[in-house]
């Protein structure tokens, strides 16, 4: 398997497409509580400090990465502590249990046969060759399209980032570590986004290719990628937070939700699609929405000490100050450390670049909040990939009924201070975790005229 | 904003004046031009509603208080995106005379530069090109690759331009421009008079007006000596795009002007006044120096941190902030997207840092990270 450091040619791609391909069957064979059991060890290396691929996990993300080793640590730590062979199994076993249920059947088929109702049973299909082409901006997103094909036994090869190769190359070693038998299932590769005949080479021997990146690069993916197989998008993304009644009824409460709101802004210098990049607060309670900036600026200083962001390019530094500038002009600009919060009560106040700039609007409840979110497609709509919340259950309610009748909003809704450690197993984009990896075989049971019965397969 | 009643204004305004004369003739005196820079920074900060929000949330995030400071370094400048979005001038839109737009971005707004008195423009304009582009010659003739006045009256270029060939230009002078286009056998038949006259000529145009021309025009010139070139401005997607040197090259071979006398100009919509590379003030001096914009003296060109904006030390590489005595009316120090660093006396820039236009930041960080130079 190539390494990830080199540009590897066409034929090298092909080669290791095909190399990682043919061990599908071998990885099937290992079992499913074989495979969790040894992703799952493989996670708590590398999230361990004390190993020592854990420790050069710690050494080598920051140069890669741009965050600061305390934000590489507590990215390792809260993505991949939760990854139990437990949860893994639960998983396999809810998602690709066989099926089987009545289906209602059409006039009999031929004389003799009957008719409605009968049963169906279906059974899982994985995947020969899963290609996941990842985004640089946030490493541990790697993670999920990795592990849960190949906890399916779906060989997986992993095309970089050019920016960030190393948490796929680490975890592959992390894999190997654990199961001599499953690490080779993994291949990483690295080359140009824009390499036909690399892409080529990989795209048209998976029957599954999960691509993460702009809208661009995802349609560009799509297009290029042959009927035949299916494509997973995780295109641009956007997310925001809300700040509801119940955490603005006491100073106390706010300062909770603001702390909650800062380590959602802060976690991985805000460059994820998880990232918020605007709170709307809820107005005319004990505490404004003002105040609200305030206490959440506060937070970001606090949290400077301990997540400290990462050094900042030149070029963003540069859409940094030039936000800045004008929030601070069409509102009030709150800045510290390696953060700033903007306040504005204009419509016109725009989302900051990212790297902990962000706007706290006011708003008048869930229902404005949600026609924001729609209003805007260019930003939000079908870009939203999550929205925090901090609200009591009453004003939540109100907020699922209004988000679940515009079509094309469909976030994940997460408390406040969770936004950027999504469970692994959880829903993305309104997909369930498996969609579009697992296809299904169906088998349809019933009588055939002039035969014995048939049993239903399983 | 406090009502000025202009005695104030018109006392900064006769100290600019001054200033600007003054230096204009060849002395320096950074601490006279930065006290002034901060008497206009407290001025502004009253009277501009942009200026006092901006030095309100210094002062909230770094202690910084505008009556106290004796640097203008410590107190913000206006980010140009700020023009785009906001009134930046201390009189009333009925006291405006000119208003100079930024050309259009992909988001379509237009910075605006209001100004109620074009004397401190003026002045400086004609005292920092009599510097840098014709130190040798009172006037000679000028053929402009920019739209004349008439067509673009919301340029500031068009403007300048305009005023030089009003200071500068000698017989013979003429806008290579027409109705909205490149007018490129008036321009042919420009050069060619000159080369029969064996009169030297300054070429003045836009870096994409250039390659305009380099791609329409089928023969070469070897202009007269001392003949010059002033380039200015980026492509900004107008034509294809051609690096520094390799442009300086092409000046060379088609108009036959050495690259010591071809000069790049360094303005903006948002300002008042104009850098310029030293290589013909060198060339003239018998100087061997490194290529580089310097600024007047009038006018604090620094570099500074993207993140902190405070200087950066040595040669670092960081964004370029232009303090302009002659920005009265609007504002006295802006800061630009331009990556740049410190040469010697002066400044080389690096491009623009692309503007991550707020879309999300997946999107916006994956854009600005592949517009790393």
């Amino acid at each position: 398997v190539s390494q990830a450091h080199e540009q590897p040619s066409p034929a090298e791609v092909a080669r290791v497409a095909s190399e990682v391909g043919a061990r599908a069957e071998a990885l099937r064979g290992l079992g499913a509580e074989r495979r969790a059991a040894a992703i799952a060890r493989a996670a708590a290396v590398l999230a361990s400090p004390r190993t020592a691929l854990g420790q050069r996990a710690r050494a080598s993300l920051p140069g890669a990465t741009g965050l600061s080793p305390a934000m590489v640590a507590w990215a390792l730590e809260s993505s991949l502590a939760p990854v139990s062979q437990r949860a893994l199994m639960d998983l396999m076993d809810a998602a690709l249990a066989p099926a089987t249920r009545a289906i209602t059947t059409g006039a009999p088929a031929a004389p003799g046969a009957t008719g409605a109702p009968d049963s169906m049973t279906a059974r899982p299909v994985v995947p020969g060759l899963v290609a996941v082409i990842l985004a640089g901006n946030v490493f541990t997103a790697g993670l999920r399209p990795v592990i849960l094909p190949l906890c399916l036994g779906a060989p997986v090869v992993c095309k970089t980032s050019s920016r960030e190769q190393v948490f796929p190359a680490l975890l592959r070693e992390a894999l190997l570590h654990a199961d001599a038998a499953l690490g080779p299932a993994l291949g990483v590769l690295c080359f140009g986004g824009g390499e036909r005949d690399h892409e080529r080479a990989l795209l048209e021997r998976a029957d599954v290719v999960i691509v993460y990146g702009g809208d661009a690069t995802v349609q560009e993916v799509r297009g290029r990628t042959p009927a035949t197989a299916r494509v997973i998008e995780h295109g641009h993304g956007t997310s925001a937070a809300y700040v509801g009644a119940s955490a603005l009824a006491s100073e106390e409460r706010a300062r909770r939700a603001a702390t909650a709101l800062a380590l959602d802004t802060a976690a991985y210098d805000q460059r994820g699609c998880l990232s918020p990049l605007v709170a709307w607060v809820r107005s005319g309670q004990a505490v404004d929405p003002r105040r609200f900036a305030t206490l959440v600026h506060q937070a970001l200083d606090a949290l400077d000490r301990d997540l400290p962001r990462g050094p900042l390019d030149p070029v963003l530094g540069a859409a940094q100050m030039q936000w800045r500038g004008v929030a601070a002009v069409q509102g009030e600009l709150f800045e510290g450390r390696g953060h700033a919060v903007a306040y504005s009560e204009t419509p016109r106040g725009a989302p900051g670049p990212g790297w902990r700039n962000l706007l706290v609007r006011p708003c008048q409840g869930p229902a404005e909040l949600t026609a924001e979110l729609a209003g805007d497609r260019s930003l939000w709509g079908a870009h939203l990939k999550a929205l925090g919340v901090a609200c009591d259950q009453r004003e939540l309610g109100e907020l699922i009924r209004l988000l679940a009748l515009c079509p094309r909003l469909c976030p994940r809704l997460c408390p406040l201070g969770r936004m950027q450690s999504p469970p692994f197993d959880a829903f993305a984009e309104g997909r369930t975790p498996l969609a579009g990896l697992v296809s299904w075989l169906s088998v349809e049971a019933g009588e055939i005229a002039g035969a014995e019965p048939a049993e239903p397969v399983t | 904003m406090i009502h000025d009643p202009g005695d104030a204004r018109d006392a900064l305004a006769r100290r600019c004046a001054t200033l600007i004369q003054t230096l204009a003739r060849g002395a320096r005196d950074d601490a006279e031009r930065d006290a002034l820079l901060v008497d206009i920074a407290r001025w502004q900060a009253r009277h501009i509603a942009p200026h006092g929000r901006l030095v309100h949330a210094r002062a909230r995030a770094r202690g910084v208080d505008v009556n106290q400071v004796s640097s203008p370094a410590l107190l913000p400048a206006v980010p140009t995106d700020v023009f785009r979005m906001a009134r930046v001038a201390a009189h009333p839109p009925a006291l405006d005379i000119k208003t100079f737009l930024t050309s259009g971005t992909t988001s379509g707004a237009r910075g605006a530069h209001h100004l109620r008195d074009l004397s401190l423009y003026d002045l400086s304009a004609g005292a920092a090109a009599a510097r840098a582009l014709f130190p040798d010659v009172p006037r000679m003739t000028l053929v402009s690759l920019v739209p004349p006045e008439h067509e673009a009256p919301e340029s500031s270029l068009s403007y300048m331009v305009a005023r030089f060939h009003e200071w500068f230009g000698g017989q013979g002078s003429v806008h290579a421009w027409h109705q909205g286009a490149l007018d490129l056998d008036r321009l042919a038949h420009a050069l060619d008079r000159a080369v029969a006259a064996d009169t030297p000529v300054a070429l003045l145009g836009t870096s994409f007006a250039f390659v305009f021309a380099e791609d329409g025009l089928r023969r070469s010139w070897r202009l007269p000596a001392r003949s010059r070139i002033m380039q200015t401005g980026g492509f900004k997607g107008r034509s294809r795009e051609i690096a520094p040197d390799a442009m300086r090259a092409l000046l060379e071979a088609r108009y036959g002007v050495p690259e010591s006398f071809i000069v790049a100009e360094y303005g903006m919509c948002e300002l008042s006044s104009q850098l310029y590379e030293t290589s013909l003030v060198d060339a003239l001096a018998g100087r061997a120096g490194p290529r580089r914009l310097r600024a007047p003296a009038w006018v604090r060109a620094s570099i500074v941190d993207p993140d902190t904006l405070t200087l950066v030390q040595g040669d670092q590489v960081g964004l370029v902030r232009i303090d302009d005595v002659a920005n009265l009316d609007t504002a006295w120090a802006v800061q630009t997207s331009d990556l740049g660093r410190r040469v010697g006396d002066g400044l080389v820039l690096l491009g623009r840092a692309a503007g991550a236009a707020p879309r999300g930041c997946s999107l916006a960080v994956e854009e600005a990270l592949g517009a790393v130079p």
